[in-house]
């Protein structure tokens, strides 16, 4: 009897075993399957709301009725972290608008999904940070039609025509012409101390045909060559679009070495740094972090000051950067093109309208979504970024205020137009932000 | 008399063993000269990043073969490396640590994190190629919620001794000395051996197979948790990355071990990894100095993997032929 207990105990203990097993694998399981579900979007701030029936907020204006706006990221680098704030902390509350962000996003089959998911979870629009190729904007925005929301973009194309698409708000985008001027400017400063240099041009996405990316490269090869009296043999976009590690021949002594995006780069850097006969990086991508330590080495190596030129956002990595002083007590970042919140301010902008049932207000006449240009700023040496380094970042001053969002919203400004929205693109220029924020003296 | 049979078979297995590596930069810098006239080290620089590379992919790749070596591929390690270096980098900067303190920290996240994966494999027998995937997206998402911009390290000179090449040769040394006496002379190598031939038989002769799963796993946590800061301080940044991102790191360690386990028939898993990887850094190196574009690099590589995983399946089935042969021959006896 007490054999046949034990043993009937053991069976029972070991189904108990069993299940546990079982619980515990679902649930496993189940962790998986949400993580996989979900990926890593955040939302900003609550719970999001399935698509209201209109009603919940009736008792609020209809300027200030509850929106949910799903955005899209490629990355979280310094320039979107400061956007995502920007939204979440500083527009949201003030617009009673709640965001859903995405995970890093770099593809658009990952675009679509992520759509999906947002629209399930409330979103009404959209707006897409991370697509760069135009072919990827189309299925978005069908994407986004089938599902009833609006869709607004910053990428680097000027001239594509979605208008086809009523649900298509707008691009935000930097002037390829600007860019290119900034670059040029940059490439001047670090050229101007009257010495010869030898350059190595990160060109990034150009050879995937980044518009911004190849404005900026032909900016620096057009001041080489006129700084130097050099002569290419083809053409500076052509050249800018090198699939390769290319040393371009300069008709000169003058050394000119294009290194493209790929997912070498820092090796890449290496190999072109490691005998020590560049002087100068100059990256068109923002992706600098990636060549710190090579240049660092090339450096102590042979006792030489390598100067850097990037494309940046205020942040405490800049900072640094700047303020860090390399084995020859140089600043490690020498100047750069500096990214600000007026892309996120005018999507923001742009979306609302739309949200609003405005869009024909903010558009221009030929009926396609507005396209607005905004400007980066250029930041030369240390000291010039001491006055910029707290805008968007210490969540006081900002590239607009939400003062100035107002004035870009036609239910709150019927003001408000194409034209309108193009001026507050142009007051992006780092003297006016300066003024708006009072930090001008 | 057993002194002069040893050593020539001691050198013979030496000779085996340092075979890839000397082959491989003899036949690098013949071509780099042939292609570019310039050597494969062309000065100090190449000699030290050189060291700093091989001392971080020799502790992926320890890392990597513990559990790969028991039949069980990890695909969590990458975000293990995740865990180990971006949040405690990060901890490490907030708290002020100092050098030991960091890389002790970052061990520790690493042992925590393979310690978890291992106590799940135990607990639910879910795959381990399922159970790694899902623990990596879970380890890759905490990561990207606490820290979405990475670590970063330049700028640190607290920290500039993490990517120092000598403390990094003799960390390296170390470990590669202890994971040779942890594998061969201690019991956790005799169970870790016992229950990677047969799990059951090991369990049937007593041996507590589960712990030992757990203590790969977290050892191979702690290995990786080595390898990330030194690559961290190295690099400067690590990004934290989402959607297997993270993954990538486990496929470039594949190749070494594959090859390291060919050359462990004459030596051990662990000098032969060493070697191996070794072998292939100067690979690297010399598509470096060529310049070769990273694509056809990646292909490079990738036939590589391919070569070695054909091998290894061939150099098992032949064993394996070897052992039913030798079966047969008995029963026929």
């Amino acid at each position: 009897m007490k054999q046949e207990m034990k043993q009937e105990m053991k069976h029972v203990r070991k189904n108990a075993g069993n299940i546990a097993k079982r619980i515990g694998g679902m649930m496993l399981v189940l962790l998986l399957v949400i993580g996989l579900l979900s990926g890593c979007g955040t939302s900003g701030g609550g719970n999001a709301n399935a698509p209201s029936d209109g009603n919940e907020n009736a008792d609020e204006p209809e300027s200030l009725k509850k929106h949910t706006v799903a955005v899209i990221f490629s990355n979280y680098n310094t320039a979107n972290i400061c956007t995502q704030n920007y939204y979440k902390d500083y527009l949201g509350p003030e617009f009673n608008v709640e965001f859903i962000f995405s995970e890093a996003i770099s593809d658009t089959d990952a675009v679509l999904s992520f759509i999906e998911n947002a629209y399930n979870s409330g979103a009404e629009a959209v707006m897409d940070l991370a697509t760069t190729n135009i072919d990827g904007v189309e299925p978005a925005l069908a994407k986004c039609r089938e599902l009833g929301m609006f869709y607004a973009i910053n990428m680097d194309i000027s001239d594509a025509d979605f208008s086809d698409y009523d649900n298509f708000a707008g691009n935000v985008t930097v002037n390829p012409e600007s860019k290119k001027e900034t670059y040029g400017q940059l490439t001047e400063y670090i050229l101007d101390d009257g010495e010869s240099h030898n350059v190595v041009l990160f060109t990034g996405a150009s050879i995937y045909g980044n518009v911004g990316h190849i404005s900026a490269s032909a900016g620096v090869l057009e001041v080489l060559k006129d700084k130097y009296d050099l002569t290419y043999d083809a053409d500076v976009e052509d050249l800018a679009r090198s699939n390769s590690i290319t040393k371009i021949s300069t008709g000169g002594d003058v050394k000119i070495c294009i290194v493209p995006l790929s997912q070498t780069r820092t090796d890449d850097m290496y190999s072109v740094l490691k005998d020590g006969e560049y002087d100068v990086v100059i990256d068109t991508a923002g992706l600098y972090a990636d060549f710190l330590t090579p240049i660092d080495n090339v450096e102590r190596a042979f006792g030489m000051d390598i100067k850097l030129i990037t494309e940046t956002a205020p942040s405490e990595s800049t900072f640094n950067s700047f303020n860090t002083e390399d084995s020859t007590g140089n600043s490690t970042l020498n100047a750069a093109s500096l990214s600000n919140s007026s892309n996120a301010g005018l999507l923001f902008a742009l979306i609302y309208n739309s949200l609003n049932g405005d869009l024909d207000k903010i558009s221009p006449e030929n009926g396609s979504g507005a396209t607005l240009f905004t400007r980066k700023w250029v930041c030369l040496g240390k000291e010039s970024y001491e006055t910029a380094k707290d805008i968007d970042t210490d969540g006081v001053h900002y590239t607009y205020r939400v003062d100035d969002i107002k004035e870009m919203i036609y239910a709150l400004n019927p003001e408000i137009n194409y034209e309108g929205l193009q001026d507050w693109a142009d007051a992006s220029e780092y003297s006016e932000v300066l003024k708006r924020n009072g930090l001008d003296e | 008399m057993i002194m002069k049979k040893q050593l020539p078979m001691f050198m013979k297995k030496t000779g085996v063993v340092l075979l890839p590596p000397a082959a491989m930069y003899l036949v690098m810098e013949l071509i780099c000269l042939a292609a570019t006239g310039g050597h494969l080290m062309s000065n100090m620089l190449d000699a030290v990043t050189f060291v700093k590379n091989c001392g971080i992919a020799i502790c992926a790749a320890l890392a990597m073969s513990l559990n790969l070596g028991a039949g069980r591929i990890d695909m969590s390690l990458g975000a293990q490396r995740l865990i180990a270096c971006v949040i405690g980098g990060n901890l490490a900067m907030a708290l002020g640590l100092g050098v030991i303190p960091t890389l002790l920290l970052c061990m520790a996240l690493g042992t925590v994190s393979g310690t978890l994966v291992g106590f799940m494999f135990v607990k639910t027998k879910i795959a381990p190629m399922i159970l790694s995937l899902g623990m990596m997206l879970i380890y890759e998402c905490v990561v990207f919620q606490l820290y979405p911009e990475g670590v970063h390290f330049y700028g640190r000179s607290e920290f500039a001794m993490l990517s120092d090449s000598t403390f990094i040769i003799v960390i390296t040394v170390m470990v590669v000395a202890l994971m040779i006496f942890l594998l061969n002379y201690s019991k956790f190598g005799y169970n870790y051996r016992a229950a990677s031939a047969s799990p059951s038989i090991a369990a049937n002769a007593g041996i507590d197979i589960e712990k030992n799963i757990v203590i790969t796993y977290a050892l191979a946590g702690a290995l990786i948790g080595i390898s990330s800061i030194f690559e961290a301080s190295y690099i400067g940044t690590v990004e934290a990355p989402l959607n297997m991102g993270s993954m990538e790191k486990v496929f470039t360690a594949l190749t070494p071990i594959l090859v390291g386990r060919i050359l462990a028939l004459y030596s051990n898993t662990i000098v032969g990894t060493v070697s191996a990887v070794v072998a292939l850094r100067l690979l690297n190196q010399g598509l470096s100095v060529m310049q070769v574009e990273s694509n056809t690099s990646s292909v490079i590589n990738t036939m590589l993997l391919l070569a070695a995983f054909m091998l290894v399946t061939f150099i098992e089935q032949k064993n394996i032929r070897k052992r039913i042969a030798e079966k047969r021959k008995l029963a026929a006896a």
